[in-house]
């Protein structure tokens, strides 16, 4: 075999190449902090990090719609609370005013009181979240309930996605939460109200009952959000629990492994070190340089 | 035998030994020459005188001067050349259209996709919300910017192969009409000389095959009297009289085809630069262009279809979200055009390409070009007449004859020309139904769930998943190309070693044998010397 120095020079150009070429790979994932810059060099790494980053998108906006319920549905919790409050004191009122002993001057001003506690059960019927009633089913810009406290608004509820294929109601349709028997807790405070103007002791008694119902739907519907709060609570940490895995998995995917390509890179810098300086020997000399 | 024989021995002995420096002058000076062969000059002795029956030489004589040259390794080069020029052109092409794509730095549409539908999500989660609707238009507006974007790359790239196919036509040229020239002037030089070779231009000549090998592939030979011959595909583009010039033409694609004559040579290449560059050229059309366009057309027809189903705040219905996809086509006739084409039916639609070929003056078939399935065969041709098949109405006017065709596409303009159609928020349907306005986000969880749920169009793959086969074709491919271009490369180094060992200048070698014949030329100065110096003492006697 003859070897000619072009063999030579061509030789050390290509190594020093390589060796450069392997030194950029490794700054490039230094610097970008991960291994796979461009799909060609995992093609398949790369279209699993994709997928994970498309799951991990649509878990944030499920935690997103979740976050959303969550704030939803506690407004309407603490709404059916206030409701919840009026109604157990209209019943120590209308337990007051069924006593036989009351005058009838004691019991308009009972009465008064009522009357208030009706219009402020209507007014939190009207409660907004982000300027749409939550009463009203679908008819969100609609009042629930109109001055004779008949339903305005529909049986429709507001579904949002909390996973894949999987929805949950935001809102609590306002015939359900405002009305026990076909009759809206309102009406019950107005009959109420009407049979302490007029001393009606029959009716005054008939309200109780009626009260005590409307009580046990508002029961009924704040564990009906509970319960909905709770699912959304689980899923909630379920998807967090998803996220982390995810996350850990698309790090392994993608991410470099820092210590392993700086040691790479020394040892490249260490080749081509060498590789130069035999480089210089070898190719400067020749028999000619002991010529002379 | 006289003493003044021995005047011409020593002059021969310096004359040859000088010739022999020569030669090593001119391989030391060559050292760097690409393509250079080492020239060794051949001794041998000058026929004698007898002297007793025995036969005594009279000097020494150049025999000849050897190229070291190994035509078989040459014929590999040529050989790996062509591929090595294959696989540089497609890594090159192939490794700038990965960077269009570049989902790791956050390039490539994945992003926008997603933000698209997850502004659905928005809407349904606040279908009143202003702020959710102006938010959804302007990440439609962005999905479509950044599929132009795209698209306009991919265009780029396009663009810049065919030009390149435009130059590698040109160097060919050029390297063909120099052939022409060496061939000449090798035949003048060697013409009834058998043994002589004209070395350093046969060098200048195997490296124009060289340098012609990495732009194409081509088959050669080489005649008695020296004169090369070189064909492509069974045309001659050198021949002992002259060169045949390859030139290009553009269809109406902006495709630029490798045409000999009247002749489309363009599919005969398979190596060198130019198939490199045909080869990156059909990836980009026919596979990345035609499924990102497909990608789109896809999400424009489901949203459209959806979103018309369902109503806007303000009652209104049947409003296209997107710009409606319509069909563009390219006429391939002679006599007919094309008076419209429209989408009568977009449910219908399939987003394949179509063909509508003439098989005479009244007769064509429509060929599915994605499937390669028959749509209709054998129809008969009316002009003005409507044709309809897949939810497309084309009209086609005119005379068209035997073998025109035209091109039907919902795809071709579609990144190009879409725009959301929608304006006014209120038209954004969220509501399926005008009674349950509105609060009613059934349509919007509808829209936002077309990402999760394969598409027909699309081969059963989500709109991601879809995606994400683009990405990974360019990925696969690239890694492909720079695989070959790696063991091409190396091949070819290979081989240069090998060419190298035989016909590459050693420093060593050459100042050894300087030195050799230098000893040689001092010692034939010597015998004239002392030759001298014995004349001088027999006429001193």
């Amino acid at each position: 075999m003859r070897i000619t120095s072009f063999a030579i020079f061509n030789q050390m150009t290509r190594a020093l190449q390589a060796g450069m070429k392997n030194m950029f790979l490794y700054s490039e994932r230094l610097s970008s902090g991960k291994k796979i810059n461009k799909p060609s060099d995992d093609v398949y790494g790369m279209m699993n990090a994709m997928g994970y980053k498309v799951t991990l998108n649509e878990i944030d906006q499920y935690k997103k719609n979740i976050d959303n319920a969550d704030s939803q549905l506690g407004l309407t919790d603490t709404v059916m609370s206030t409701v919840g409050d009026i109604l157990s004191r209209a019943r120590e009122l209308a337990v007051q005013g069924s006593t036989g002993t009351q005058t009838p001057a004691n019991r308009a001003s009972i009465a008064q009181e009522i009357a208030n506690l009706r219009d402020e059960a209507l007014r939190l019927s009207q409660t907004q979240f982000r300027d749409r009633y939550i009463f009203s089913g679908y008819k969100t810009g609609t009042v629930p309930f109109d001055v004779s406290f008949n339903y305005q608004g529909d049986a429709n509820e507001l579904n949002v996605l909390i996973d894949r294929g999987s929805t949950i109601a935001l809102n609590i349709k306002g015939d359900e939460a405002f009305s026990s028997g076909g009759e809206t807790y309102f009406e019950t405070l107005d009959d109420l109200y009407n049979a302490l103007i007029t001393n009606d002791q029959t009716n005054i008694q008939a309200s109780i009952t009626l009260i005590d119902n409307a009580s046990g739907q508002v029961a009924n519907v704040r564990a009906d959000i509970g319960a909905r709060m709770n699912y959304i609570e689980k899923l909630r940490s379920t998807h967090e629990d998803r996220d982390i895995a995810l996350k850990t998995m698309l790090s392994s995917t993608e991410d470099d492994d820092i210590a392993e390509t700086v040691s790479e890179l020394t040892k490249t810098q260490v080749s081509l070190e060498s590789l130069r300086a035999s480089g210089a020997k070898v190719i400067s000399q020749s028999l000619m340089d002991f010529l002379g | 035998m006289s003493l003044l024989g021995l005047f011409d021995i020593g002059k021969s002995a310096i004359l040859s030994n000088q010739v022999a420096m020569n030669a090593i002058s001119n391989n030391i000076a060559n050292v760097n020459t690409e393509g250079y062969s080492r020239q060794e000059v051949v001794l041998e002795t000058t026929a004698g005188v007898q002297i007793r029956g025995d036969y005594l030489g009279r000097g020494v004589s150049i025999a000849g001067i050897t190229r070291h040259f190994d035509k078989f390794i040459q014929l590999q080069i040529i050989g790996q050349n062509q591929s090595y020029g294959r696989s540089s052109s497609l890594n090159q092409g192939l490794s700038h259209v990965e960077q269009i794509f570049n989902e790791a730095k956050g390039l490539g549409l994945s992003n926008s996709l997603q933000d698209y539908f997850n502004s659905w999500q928005g809407v349904a989660t606040d279908p009143e919300g202003q702020p959710q609707r102006i938010t959804l238009l302007q990440k439609a507006k962005a999905l479509i910017q950044n599929a132009q974007q795209i698209e306009r790359d991919v265009s780029d790239t396009l663009k810049n192969v065919n030009d390149e196919i435009a130059n590698v036509v040109e160097r060919v040229n050029t390297i063909t009409s120099q052939i022409v020239q060496l061939n000449e002037k090798i035949v003048q030089v060697e013409a009834g000389q058998t043994d002589k070779q004209a070395s350093f231009i046969r060098d200048q000549r195997d490296k124009l095959l060289n340098d012609l090998a990495e732009q194409i592939d081509y088959t050669w030979y080489e005649d008695n009297n020296g004169y090369l011959t070189v064909m492509v595909g069974g045309k001659s583009l050198v021949t002992p009289e002259k060169a045949y010039q390859l030139s290009t033409s553009v269809d109406i694609e902006g495709n630029r085809s490798v045409t000999f004559g009247s002749e489309d040579l363009t599919s005969l290449f398979s190596k060198g630069q130019l198939a490199g560059n045909i080869a990156v050229r059909d990836e980009l059309s026919t596979d990345t262009l035609t499924s990102l366009r497909k990608l789109i057309a896809s999400i424009i027809k489901e949203t459209n279809s959806l979103h018309s189903s369902g109503y806007g705040l303000d009652g209104s219905t049947g409003n296209d979200f997107f710009d409606p996809l319509q069909i563009y086509t390219l006429d391939y006739s002679s006599g007919g055009y094309i008076s419209s084409a429209t989408v009568n039916d977009p449910s219908a639609l399939t987003l394949d390409e179509y063909n509508i070929n003439f098989t005479d003056a009244s007769t064509y078939d429509i060929i599915n070009n994605s499937t390669g399935a028959t749509v209709a065969a054998g129809q008969t041709y009316t002009a003005g007449g409507t044709i309809t098949f897949d939810g497309i109405d084309v009209v086609i006017d005119g005379a068209p004859a035997a073998g025109d065709s035209f091109l039907i596409s919902p795809l071709r303009g579609v990144i190009q020309n879409i725009n959301v159609a929608i304006t006014d928020t209120r038209q954004i349907a969220a509501a399926s139904s005008a009674l349950t306005l509105p609060g009613d986000n059934t349509n919007a969880l509808q829209l936002f769930q077309l990402s999760q749920s394969g598409r027909a169009d699309l081969s059963g793959a989500t709109f991601e998943g879809f995606y994400r086969g683009i990405v990974s074709n360019v990925g696969v491919d690239s890694k492909a190309a720079a695989d070959s271009l790696t063991y091409d490369s190396n091949l070819l180094f290979e081989l240069e070693k090998k060419r190298e060992e035989v016909s590459g200048v050693s420093l060593d070698e050459e100042a050894a044998n300087l030195i050799r014949y230098q000893r040689a030329f001092e010692a034939g100065a010597r015998i004239i010397k002392i030759t001298d110096e014995l004349l001088q003492m027999v006429i001193d006697l």
